[in-house]
């Protein structure tokens, strides 16, 4: 076996190795006592850490991020789930159709779909808003949410609707505690892919950002062409770091949850 | 759970039609049928005939095209699923995978709100008559094939519905399961006095399990009966082959006494034969001569040994071929001395009495197709 998968196990360590490697450099430059981005660093500290969070337009920059990707994220959520269902009740050829047109945000380039919403967003005064910016987000997180809601529905056995309301569970019922529950680990992946993406967006916040609503990507963008210092590898270290540890949780909380499935519980109390 | 036996549930099929497409043949055709309370009712038939799409308008997950569908007087045709009180049992169990089995036999009960205690104390008592206490916490990935199929069969019956609708609920499982399964499920039918729609295109549960059968061919109930009485007089050469295995002589009536098959006089005790009736034979019925002289007043007719072999419970089945080319075959009880051999000429012989006449097919048994039974099956979910 060990040999066997050798060769395919080195390739997936230098894959994972080139995949964080950056995050080799960005995390020591991060926390150099130095103005300047010089690897190795000289000596060490937390003086960009402090930068990042006494500076208000850093601050503020984390904060509008954070309220963008939050309401992107719910309204993807709900726009998206609602969508799948929708679609698992149409034939497979147009079910194909839907899910097409609605993932297309992925596939059509960034900077058409800012153009196109920086032009319509202004006649609307919705550009340069917090609104403008949580509304095209949305449009990008959508296809995230559809896709794992989708994964989670073909596994869905319809005789579980049906025999929810044999006995006697109302449709809502139904959907509250057999369906819900069951699809819900894909809207949690797909809200995460939403938050994730609609947090680190750039190319529409660029187009779309006003005066109190420039998010942490456009502050970072910008911080690499005007002032060079290294608050940027902090705050793409809180980013990588703050990601990470979101997936991570849902991820050993999912390894837990099925482990705990397999144990037999003893008929104590409930 | 009430055990004493209720007078509610009677299931009333009148014209029941069910149409997908206005340019093809109906799935389900003008079905009359009445369902007495307390009954164990099968729809038998292969797969695209209509029994399960029958089924699924009887549980409202489908509307009828045409037709009503009546509970003791009352139409059902507009009522939801949810408020129809039927418990059902699926093929696949549909047990909730996310629930314990308590939970999962408590779900009917909680959505009745049913005080707590009560709920505890009903699903306790309906548990221990499945023998699945040791069991009532873990998750439904954590049990077997047959014990799915218990929780499942106590979760439709914890809320005493009026009807229980079986749709082939031991069709997944093995062989030896699926017996000791349908033990319990008579079981279960005599202690809870309810009506049993039962679902299955497996001959030999229908036979072991139903108080009555309905045969179901290409969306119709070809005949309705007791087993033994659909099993010895099947009415129609499809019932015959359906249910159980028939000697199928197509020949022709001579007179009030004397049919003739391939130049063979055979003798018969029907008045009213119409034309075209067929004489079956059911393999039980036959014994094997070697020679005309020892057929004495039976009838019989001349047949080649294809093949003997020893089934289970030490009869003997030995398959035949006909002069005209058909093949049957006779079963010997346990104890008689079979000394054919493949090969030997016989004559194949029966006593008038095990002798049916039946109505041919209109259009040939086998050109029902497997698209009608996905087509079915598709638009059942």
């Amino acid at each position: 076996m060990r040999t066997r998968f050798g060769p395919l196990r080195l390739i997936v360590l230098l894959i994972a190795l080139f995949l964080v490697f950056p995050a080799l450099f960005l995390i020591p430059l991060s926390l150099s006592s130095g103005t300047t981005f010089e690897f190795p660093p000289k000596g060490w500290s937390l003086r960009w850490y402090e930068n990042l969070v006494t500076d208000p337009g850093w601050l503020d920059a984390i904060v509008v991020s954070l309220k963008v990707a939050l309401g992107a994220t719910v309204l993807a959520v709900i726009i998206g789930t609602c969508a799948t269902f929708a679609l698992f009740r149409f034939s497979p050829r147009v079910r194909a159709l839907g899910t097409t047109a609605l993932i297309s945000p992925l596939v059509i380039p960034n900077i058409l779909i800012a153009l196109a919403m920086y032009t319509t967003f202004l006649r609307m005064d919705l550009a340069g808003t917090l609104t403008g910016l949580i509304l095209a987000n949305t449009c990008l997180a959508i296809p995230y949410v559809i896709i794992a809601v989708s994964t989670r529905l073909h596994g869905y056995k319809k005789s579980l609707t049906s025999a929810a309301l044999s006995l006697g569970a109302t449709p809502f019922a139904t959907f509250r505690s057999v369906t819900f529950p069951l699809i819900l680990p894909g809207v949690m992946a797909g809200a995460l892919f939403a938050f994730v993406v609609a947090f680190d967006e750039l190319v529409i916040a660029l187009l779309l950002q006003g005066r109190d609503t420039k998010t942490l990507s456009v502050k970072m963008f910008s911080s690499v062409i005007e002032v060079t210092d290294p608050t940027i590898s902090a705050a793409s270290t809180v980013l990588v770091v703050v990601v990470s540890v979101v997936i991570l949780t849902i991820q050993l909380g999912w390894i837990s949850g099925s482990r705990r499935r397999t144990t037999s519980k003893g008929a104590v109390g409930a | 759970m009430s055990t004493e036996t209720s007078a509610m549930g009677t299931l009333t099929l009148r014209q029941l039609e069910k149409r997908y497409n206005a340019d093809e043949a109906p799935a389900v055709d003008s079905i009359d049928l009445t369902i007495e309370p307390g009954q164990f009712m099968t729809f038998l038939g292969p797969s695209g005939s209509g029994k399960t799409t029958t089924l699924n308008m009887v549980a409202g997950f489908l509307e009828p095209s045409g037709g009503s569908i009546m509970l003791d007087g009352r139409d059902l045709v507009s009522v939801p699923p949810h408020r129809r009180n039927f418990g059902m049992v699926f093929q696949d169990y549909a047990l909730f995978p996310h629930m314990t089995v308590f939970d999962n036999v408590a779900f009917p009960l909680r959505q009745r709100g049913v005080p707590k205690k009560e709920i505890r104390r009903l699903v306790e008592d309906i548990i221990s008559r499945f023998a699945l206490e040791p069991l009532l916490y873990r998750k439904p990935d954590q049990l077997s094939g047959g014990q799915q199929q218990r929780v499942a069969l106590a979760r439709a019956v914890v809320f005493s519905p009026d009807i229980l609708l079986l749709d082939e609920p031991l069709g997944a499982l093995d062989r030896k399961l699926r017996q000791a399964l349908q033990t319990e499920v008579r079981r279960l039918h005599r202690e809870l006095g309810l009506t049993f729609v039962f679902v299955t295109h497996d001959q030999d549960e229908a036979m072991f399990l139903s108080d009555r059968i309905a045969v179901f061919n290409k969306g119709r109930i070809e005949r309705v009966g007791a087993p033994a009485e659909l099993y010895d007089d099947p009415g129609t050469l499809f019932v015959a082959g359906f249910l159980g295995e028939a000697n199928v002589f197509a020949g022709e009536v001579v007179d009030a006494s004397t049919y003739e098959w391939k130049g063979e006089r055979l003798r018969h005790r029907e008045s009213a034969l119409p034309e075209d009736a067929v004489l079956i034979v059911r393999p039980e019925g036959i014994r094997l001569v070697e020679s005309i002289d020892a057929v004495g007043d039976a009838n019989s007719v001349a047949a080649t040994v294809l093949d003997v072999a020893r089934l289970g419970g030490g009869a003997t089945r030995v398959d035949l071929r006909f002069i005209d080319g058909g093949v049957g075959a006779a079963t010997l009880p346990a104890m008689t001395a079979v000394r054919v051999r493949p090969g030997d000429e016989v004559r194949a012989v029966w006593d008038i009495d095990a002798q049916a006449f039946v109505t041919p097919d209109v259009t040939p048994v086998g050109s029902r197709d497997a698209d009608t039974a996905d087509a079915e099956l598709a638009h059942a979910v």
